[in-house]
């Protein structure tokens, strides 16, 4: 049984890379296993540091800054793992130049087990989330489990860019490097650390449509509100990521014949 | 762009109209037509003319229209010197490399051992590496478990197997490969270059296993450009020069003009010219083979014989030896005959060795006429019987105790 | 005699390295990635190098052979001056270049021309220098057109030839080569002997390790053999390698024998009929022997007991050889139709007038059948010699073959 090219075989070697991964990653080091989970949460600490203590936001109209964090956080959670997927998959074929270049597998696997790998900070994320909603007085509730879909789409979204990323980097080394400066920019201009509301007018019709917004709505709304996000925007979100992927996989498929020219 | 090699699939990549003899390609294992693998050069040179579809691209043509047959049980040797696209032609046929043109059809699993295959996380302990490629080639947890051990004893590394990949020596590192990439069993092999590895002791122990996974039916192919590792495990090879098979037979011929070795002219002494291409006897009979020379010179010619079978794995083993004595030293014709009571060799081909030579300075034997493997030009020796395991039979004489005869 | 390099006394001692505990609370966890639980180790102590002391002069050509592990490494590094000995000195008077791994100073991304180039600048050689003499180390890399490919497309006998054209044009006073030759083709080993040569009668010193013992000989005027981290053998190529080859043989032999001396078996189906034992003999000598002599008359006896008779039995005997070759398989039914009426203590004898086995070590087993079922089996081992080796090779048989020769008539000819 084929879907989209890969069998049963192909998922149990991505399966094994994504161990393989997770294993090099986290246990490679003494600190691996314990920075997996002290970064995200430290970057969070900071965050948490600065926007509560130091700028004293708030959210329009609320009271506490506790508030305004767990909103920064649910969406910055999401974001750790987008830019940790990202990273790792667009690595994922020129840093396993031993692996391609002796098993004969397809190399698409790579960058996808590269994207799942940005699974650890999200659960380390949505754990200290969690927490925070527990302390500030809200209870667990099933409505939480509707980020599954978001959380689901978002990979595949991510995933299909991964790829584009993988294969360009073969040829052009530098975009791995570039990377985390384009990821700084994204960050700094999606409604991630600032509501949309606080955007220009003129941008918000715009930004609305943007990826990463409608992935922090997604687990904005559930984690939040109690909400289901809004039909249209997961309706959105489903098409974009088919999109993404289908593209990524097509446009990393037809440049993988040309890869042993450059790894 | 063919599939992985994955288990038990047979994979096509068929050219429209290759269809012609399909019925000898069933009973092949490995098997390639007109394959060509042509590597995209592009330094100096962007990539995107040549994938939006413009450009003619410059390419590196590393193997040229080769056509290969591995029939089951056989290895087949490919020689060839540094750089003629052995590895290359062995990756493609492996499925690491996509072929740029033709067809390769494998009949399972392969067991692949790339030169310089140990690629990967040195960080890494040799018990991590062997259970991370174990289970990247679809092994399940409790046959790791089991093969871990083995491979830790055929690598002889000791408590160095527990310890990081950096902290080994070259000779440690192919040591462990090899030890990891031989531990399935399976029945297809793709070897490259890697029995000449390590010191003697080690080499004679990757043999062994070799030839218990060849006593278990294994076939495949082996590329080197070590000519004496091909006579040992090969009947049939081929040479490789610059991507295209110049070259193929059987491999003591094909390593004889490799190697360019001179063939004794026959000037003194040879061989009649209606000497017999086959010998035939029967097993257990009395046999006498009738040998004609001519001999041209007043000199003492002398004449030795050997019957040799081919045994995979370890080369050819002589069976049967006459040593070399004096049989004529006056011109003319003669018959030489050769008388073997009871023959004792089973039912099956053997290869007939003739040498004529004569004295030469501090003892030595220089050749004249030489009908032997060595030069490709062996006799066939067919002996006809009822079939037996055992390659040669003793004549035993049976008695029994009980009767005192 | 002005010795360049001076080994006295060196040992070298490694610790090696102990396996980290993991941390108790992520066990479960990682059992699912699959990381395997260690104990943690104690430190351990290996002698690298114990006690080496020997000295090198101008213009020898060095070779080390020894097993795995037995410091030869160690010895290049430190001669090399990349690790220091624990105790002892090691002097070297000269410029050292060492090619210790195969590969580790080519870029790979640059082709194998530029690496010449960039080799010989880190050598402190003009680009001028270089210029005059690339041509000739293109020619003697003899990589073809692959010169101008990135390295990284090289196999590995590719690289050992570009790394040692830099090495030769670099001319060192001192060239430490540590295994890298065994991966270069016969024509390539020609050319680098006859390199090492040259830069040899030139004064210099070339010292390398390596496994291919046939290159040893042909391109070293002396051979120093390690084991365990001592030096035990230390002259002419040719003897020491000579000595090398025979003990790995011998223990391989012994090794192998006792593997194969342990396969025999014993087995009865149930105790009614057994063979008691099986054993081999002369007619030089009376009673058992575990050497026969090639070419005597011998002969093989099966001892069977047998409580009562269970209709007709067959008795299988097959010899096979030490390395596996199986040189005959007999059956008694062949001759003399069924072994019937057993009862008691029988004895059934294979003789052999003259034996024909070459010398070797040999297994003989007995397999009483009934009805094509196996229901005892019993073997013995035995050794062959022979007074003296055959001119030619060893066959596996030593039969009695006549050789005549007459005249014949041309006439007979077609």
């Amino acid at each position: 049984m084929q879907i989209l090219g890969f069998d049963r075989a192909d998922a149990l070697r991505l399966l094994n890379f994504l161990k393989m991964g997770l294993r090099d990653r986290f246990l490679g080091s003494t600190l691996g296993l314990v920075w997996a989970i002290v970064n995200p949460l430290l970057m969070m600490g900071i965050f948490t540091f600065v926007f509560a203590f130091v700028f004293r936001s708030r959210l329009p109209g609320a009271e506490t800054s506790l508030s305004f964090v767990i909103w920064l956080i649910s969406g910055y959670g999401p974001w750790l793992a987008i830019s940790d997927s990202l990273a790792t998959s667009t690595g994922a074929v020129t840093g396993n130049s031993g692996l391609v270049k002796n098993l004969a597998f397809k190399t698409e696997l790579l960058p996808i087990a590269g994207s799942l790998m940005g699974l650890v900070p999200l659960a380390v994320s949505t754990c200290y989330l969690v927490a925070l909603l527990v302390l500030s007085g809200t209870r667990p509730s099933l409505s939480w489990l509707a980020i599954l879909p978001v959380l689901v789409l978002q990979f595949v979204f991510i995933t299909g860019i991964g790829l584009c990323l993988a294969a360009v980097n073969v040829f052009v080394r530098d975009t791995a490097m570039v990377l985390p400066n384009v990821l700084m920019i994204l960050l700094f201009s999606s409604p991630i650390f600032y509501p949309l509301s606080e955007f220009p007018k003129v941008l918000q019709g715009v930004l609305q449509f943007h990826p990463f917004q409608v992935i922090a709505e997604g687990y904005r709304q559930p984690l939040l509100h109690r909400a289901w996000p809004a039909p249209w925007s997961l309706a959105y979100l489903a098409v974009l990521s088919a999109m993404a992927f289908l593209g990524g996989l097509v446009f990393f498929r037809k440049l993988k014949g040309y890869f042993d020219a450059r790894i | 762009m063919p599939g992985s090699s994955g288990a038990g699939r047979l994979l096509t990549t068929a050219v429209p109209g290759a269809a012609r003899g399909e019925e000898t390609m069933a009973r092949s294992v490995v098997e390639c037509r007109d394959l060509s693998k042509t590597f995209v050069l592009l330094d100096g040179q962007s990539i995107w003319p040549v994938i939006l579809g413009g450009d003619s691209v410059k390419g590196f043509p590393a193997v040229r229209d080769v056509t290969l047959q591995v029939r089951q049980g056989e290895f087949l040797g490919v020689l060839g010197r540094n750089g003629a696209g052995k590895s290359t032609l062995l990756r493609t046929l492996g499925g690491v490399y996509a072929p740029t043109s033709g067809t390769v059809r494998v009949a399972g699993p392969l067991s692949a051992i790339y030169e310089l295959g140990m690629a990967g996380n040195e960080l890494l302990t040799g018990h991590d590496f062997a259970s991370r490629w174990l289970a990247l080639h679809g092994t399940g947890r409790r046959q790791v478990d089991r093969l871990l051990s083995e491979i830790a004893e055929f690598a002889e590394l000791g408590e160095y197997f527990d310890n990081p990949i950096y902290t080994y020596s070259a000779g440690m590192k192919a040591r462990l490969f090899f030890s990891v990439a031989t531990s399935l069993p399976g029945q297809i092999y793709l070897i490259d270059e890697v029995l000449s590895v390590g010191d003697e002791h080690f080499q004679t122990k990757c043999w062994r296993r070799l030839r218990e996974r060849l006593a278990a039916g294994a076939s495949g192919i082996l590329a080197t450009h070590d000519w004496t590792a091909v006579l040992k495990l090969c009947r049939e090879a081929c040479v490789l020069e610059r991507g295209r098979i110049v070259d193929r037979g059987s491999s003591p011929a094909v390593v004889q003009r490799y190697l360019g070795l001179p063939q004794p002219r026959g000037d003194a002494a040879a061989f009649a010219a209606h000497l017999p291409s086959v010998y035939c006897a029967l097993a257990e009979e009395d046999t006498t083979l009738s040998i004609p020379i001519d001999v041209k010179v007043a000199s003492p010619v002398w004449f030795a014989c050997s019957v040799e079978s081919f045994r995979q794995g370890i080369g050819w083993s002589h069976l049967l030896q006459v040593e070399p004595r004096p049989i004529a030293s006056t011109p003319g014709l003669y018959e030489v005959e050769v008388t073997i009571p009871t023959l004792p060799l089973s039912p099956g081909e053997y290869s007939l060795n003739l040498f004529l030579s004569e004295r030469g300075a501090e003892q030595t034997l220089v050749p004249l006429d030489v009908r032997s493997w060595t030069y490709g030009n062996d006799l066939a020796f067919a002996v006809a019987g009822k079939p037996r395991e055992s390659v040669s039979i003793l004549p035993l004489r049976w008695r029994d105790g009980r009767t005192q005869s | 005699m002005s010795y360049r390099i001076r080994v006295e006394g060196v040992t070298k001692r490694y610790e090696l390295t102990t396996s980290r505990p993991l941390p108790r609370a992520a066990r479960p966890l990682l059992r699912l990635l699959g990381v395997r639980h260690q104990a943690a180790r104690g430190v351990d102590h290996k002698m690298a190098l114990d006690g080496v002391s020997f000295s090198v002069t101008e213009g020898e050509r060095v070779g080390i052979i020894g097993e795995n592990g037995a410091g030869k490494s160690t010895l290049l590094h430190l001669l090399a001056g990349v690790a220091a000995p624990t105790g002892g000195s090691v002097e070297v008077d000269g410029r050292v270049h060492a090619a210790l791994t195969l590969g580790l100073a080519l870029r790979e991304d640059l082709t194998g021309r530029e690496n010449l180039y960039l080799d010989a600048e880190v050598q402190g050689r003009t680009r001028a220098e270089t210029d005059a003499v690339i041509d000739r180390m293109t020619a003697f890399a003899d990589l073809g057109d692959f010169i101008v490919q990135p390295v990284r497309t090289y196999s590995s006998g590719m690289k050992a030839r570009l790394a040692f054209t830099s090495l030769v044009f670099v001319e060192p006073e001192i060239l430490l080569i540590d295994e890298m030759l065994s991966v270069g083709d016969y024509w390539f080993s020609q050319k680098a002997t006859h390199a090492v040569r040259e830069l040899c009668s030139k004064g210099r010193i070339v010292m390398l390790v390596s496994h291919n013992l046939e290159s040893m000989v042909s391109m070293c005027s002396r051979c120093l053999w390690l084991d365990g981290g001592r030096l035990v053998a230390d002259g002419d190529p040719a003897e020491v390698t000579a000595a090398y080859r025979e003990r790995v043989r011998q223990r391989d032999e012994a090794e192998t024998a006792a593997k194969f001396s342990a396969l025999g078996q014993d087995w009865a189906l149930d105790g009614a009929v057994r063979i008691k034992r099986v054993t081999v003999g002369s007619s030089r000598r009376p009673g058992p022997a575990s050497v026969l002599s090639v070419g005597e008359e011998a002969w093989i006896s099966v001892e069977l007991s047998a409580d009562r008779s269970r209709g007709d039995h067959d008795l299988r005997l097959w010899i096979e050889r030490l390395d596996g070759l199986r040189v005959t398989e007999n059956r008694w039914s062949e001759s003399c139709g069924a072994l019937s009426s057993l009862a008691g203590r029988v004895e059934v004898v294979a003789e052999m007038a003259p034996m024909i086995l070459g010398p070797g070590l040999y297994r003989v087993q007995a397999e009483l059948l009934n009805a094509e079922t196996t229901v005892a089996t019993a073997g013995a081992m035995f050794k062959v010699v022979a007074e003296r080796n055959l001119v030619g090779g060893q066959p596996a048989l030593w039969a009695p073959i006549e050789v005549s020769c007459r005249p014949r008539i041309a006439a007979a000819e077609r």
